[in-house]
């Protein structure tokens, strides 16, 4: 992981301080796991409003994020920065959802899908700006996108997390880019 | 190592937020469901309170009862949201709901009539579905496994209008008319 | 459905329309490769076997409409748009022999789905008509609109999705452990059997005027008193399985086999 992206997500407080809540959460102190999700909830509400384009929708995920990390906060051995591990968390719950949710292996099985003829829900209009252009990449793109160019997953990493091949995840970064550029044109 | 970003999108990234507030606050929802894996949190009388009376007097009521040991759970803001979650998530499928909508009649002609009505049934009985899981969420507007079928039927619909295009598309490329688009596909 | 890249493929064989279509074919294919197939109005049974042969059999009728075979690296597209200009519709009747470890990704709009014998991952989808899926997989993906949704799996789940809008959802099978499991039906009525052991966490719920029948364990579910809804999570054995199963109206029964 880019170590731009690891320190920006590490940097929002002193590293004592969240050290103590994460030991007193991890212990099932609810209100310092409160104030840990204070400190990082916009930032994953971020990463799910842009991986899932759908805003509705990314408040569920952003809920469900903080339930599974505070059911599994146990496991957490301090192996990486809280923030990345959190940050793990909610792309699994965003890609989780997804699976559940979209008759998966369309997304999953790659080949030939890689580059489809654009659906018709996918035809893109002109974008005011990023935030609306990555909202409207198709799904698969849009993920790799902010994955590896918004949140500085590398592809080795972005491909794993999302069960496809590293080759695929280049395509699809590719082809986000290409639609973005033509949207913010 | 990724591989080189082009200065455009360099700029525009840099003008990306970090971060982006929920708008309303997400925790409560957290926090009850941490508490309690059930679903139902609210306490009978509070919840009577808050179907005659709104969400303010929910909150009277959960303070003037006894406090549990824990701290009293939030139950919603008092300022509440602008839009429900079902208006809501209706609204971001809206613009391809109403596409797809406007270009159904020109589909339809491209698929046999026999294809159509199928299509035009199963399309009705989505509606009916999404108009019953409103309905479920104004009763309990908290429900995730209701948001998540409500989010699933509305995607569904568009699936299904998906499913007629490229139906039509593989009748039109089979010759009997102009069609939507050339289907890269059968080569004849 | 796969959309196609007209640069790769080869297209095998087209058949034009005819007032009936007598299909009876056989092509190589690769023993674990992907076999996609799209009908508009018919009956479609996909049957596993130990060849590494795609065999297609059946009939169609129909005044128009293309049936069309494809053929690209390990990957085999099926295609049939069989249709009448009016009366009644169409229709296909596919027995389709596949390689058991294949991939298969189906999808009709109207009729019947009937998948066998396949242990490779399996997708279908229908409009308005029942799947009917007996295998042996760990990761099956299925929907229909109206239609029912049924499946009997003689292996370990690892992944399975199975809804309907107003059809009936009907699993028996096993999890393995750390399964991701969802059943999902508006107005139908779900029905879980779950084959020996059961190491999961599982939720069901339901909207307004549903019911659950836990035979799984010894709790009740918890009833909403204004709204009349269910809901129940249950933990058993380890929990390592994640299963959830939610209808509106409809009833949902749990069980052990």
């Amino acid at each position: 992981m880019e170590l731009a992206a690891a320190g920006a997500w590490g940097l929002q407080l002193g590293n004592e301080e969240s050290g103590e809540l994460l030991a007193r959460a991890q212990a099932g102190d609810l209100p310092a796991f409160s104030s840990l999700y204070r400190q990082h909830h916009r930032r994953v509400y971020a990463l799910c409003t842009r991986m899932s384009g759908d805003r509705a929708l990314a408040e569920d995920l952003t809920q469900e994020t903080f339930v599974t990390a505070w059911r599994k906060l146990g496991s957490f051995r301090g192996e990486s920065a809280f923030s990345t591990w959190l940050h793990r968390v909610a792309v699994n719950t965003v890609l989780a959802h997804q699976r559940r949710n979209a008759g998966w292996f369309k997304r999953v099985v790659g080949g030939l899908d890689e580059f489809p003829e654009p659906e018709l829900h996918e035809r893109p209009d002109l974008a005011r700006d990023l935030e609306s252009a990555i909202a409207q990449l198709p799904e698969r793109a849009r993920q790799v996108f902010v994955l590896v160019d918004v949140e500085g997953l590398g592809h080795r990493e972005a491909a794993e997390l999302m069960g496809i091949a590293e080759g695929t995840s280049k395509a699809q970064l590719s082809r986000a880019r290409s639609l973005l550029r033509e949207m913010l044109a | 190592m990724n591989d080189e970003r082009p200065e455009w999108l360099d700029k525009h990234l840099a003008a990306l937020p970090r971060e982006i507030n929920p708008g309303r606050d997400l925790w409560p929802d957290i926090a009850g469901r941490i508490r309690k894996p059930a679903r139902s949190w609210l306490p009978a009388a509070a919840l009577a309170a808050s179907v005659i009376l709104g969400v303010g007097a929910v909150w009277m009521a959960l303070r003037v009862q006894a406090p549990a040991p824990q701290p009293a759970v939030a139950v919603q803001q008092e300022s509440a949201p602008q839009e429900s979650v079902p208006e809501m998530m209706t609204a971001s499928f809206g613009p391809t709901r109403a596409r797809y909508s406007q270009e159904w009649p020109q589909v339809r002609e491209q698929i046999d009539p026999a294809t159509a009505a199928v299509i035009e049934r199963n399309l009705e009985i989505i509606r009916r579905a999404n108009a019953d899981l409103v309905l479920a969420l104004e009763q309990q507007p908290d429900n995730p496994a209701l948001r998540r079928l409500l989010r699933q039927t509305l995607a569904k619909e568009l699936d299904v209008y998906q499913q007629a295009w490229n139906v039509s598309r593989r009748m039109a490329s089979a010759g009997s008319g102009p069609g939507p688009g050339n289907f890269g596909g059968s080569l004849l | 459905m796969k959309k196609l890249c007209a640069l790769f493929l080869i297209a095998l064989w087209t058949l034009p329309a005819a007032a009936r279509d007598t299909i009876d074919r056989i092509i190589e294919a690769d023993p674990a490769g992907e076999i996609s197939i799209s009908v508009t109005n018919g009956t479609v049974r996909v049957i596993g076997w130990d060849e590494p042969k795609v065999k297609i059999q059946g009939s169609r009728t129909g005044e128009a409409g293309e049936f069309s075979v494809d053929k690209s690296e390990n990957s085999i597209y099926i295609e049939d748009s069989a249709y009448d200009h009016g009366g009644p519709a169409a229709e296909t009747d596919l027995t389709i022999h596949v390689p058991r470890n294949s991939t298969v990704d189906v999808e009709i709009i109207s009729g019947s789905l009937e998948i066998s014998g396949i242990k490779g991952e399996i997708e279908a989808a229908a409009v308005s008509g029942d799947v009917n899926v007996e295998a042996d997989s760990g990761r099956i993906s299925l929907e229909s609109v109206s239609g029912d949704v049924k499946v009997k799996n003689a292996g370990a789940l690892t992944r399975g999705s199975f809804t309907s809008v107003s059809g009936d959802v009907i699993i028996d099978g096993a999890l393995a452990d750390g399964a991701d499991v969802g059943l999902e039906s508006v107005s139908g009525n779900i029905t879980l059997s779950i084959h020996g052991e059961v190491n999961a966490r599982v939720r069901a719920e339901t909207g307004p005027g549903g019911e659950i029948k836990n035979g799984l364990d010894g709790k009740q579910p918890e009833r909403e008193r204004y709204s009349g809804s269910e809901s129940m999570t249950l933990r058993l054995g380890n929990s390592s399985a994640d299963v959830s199963a939610s209808v509106v109206t409809g009833t949902i029964t749990l069980e052990r086999k």
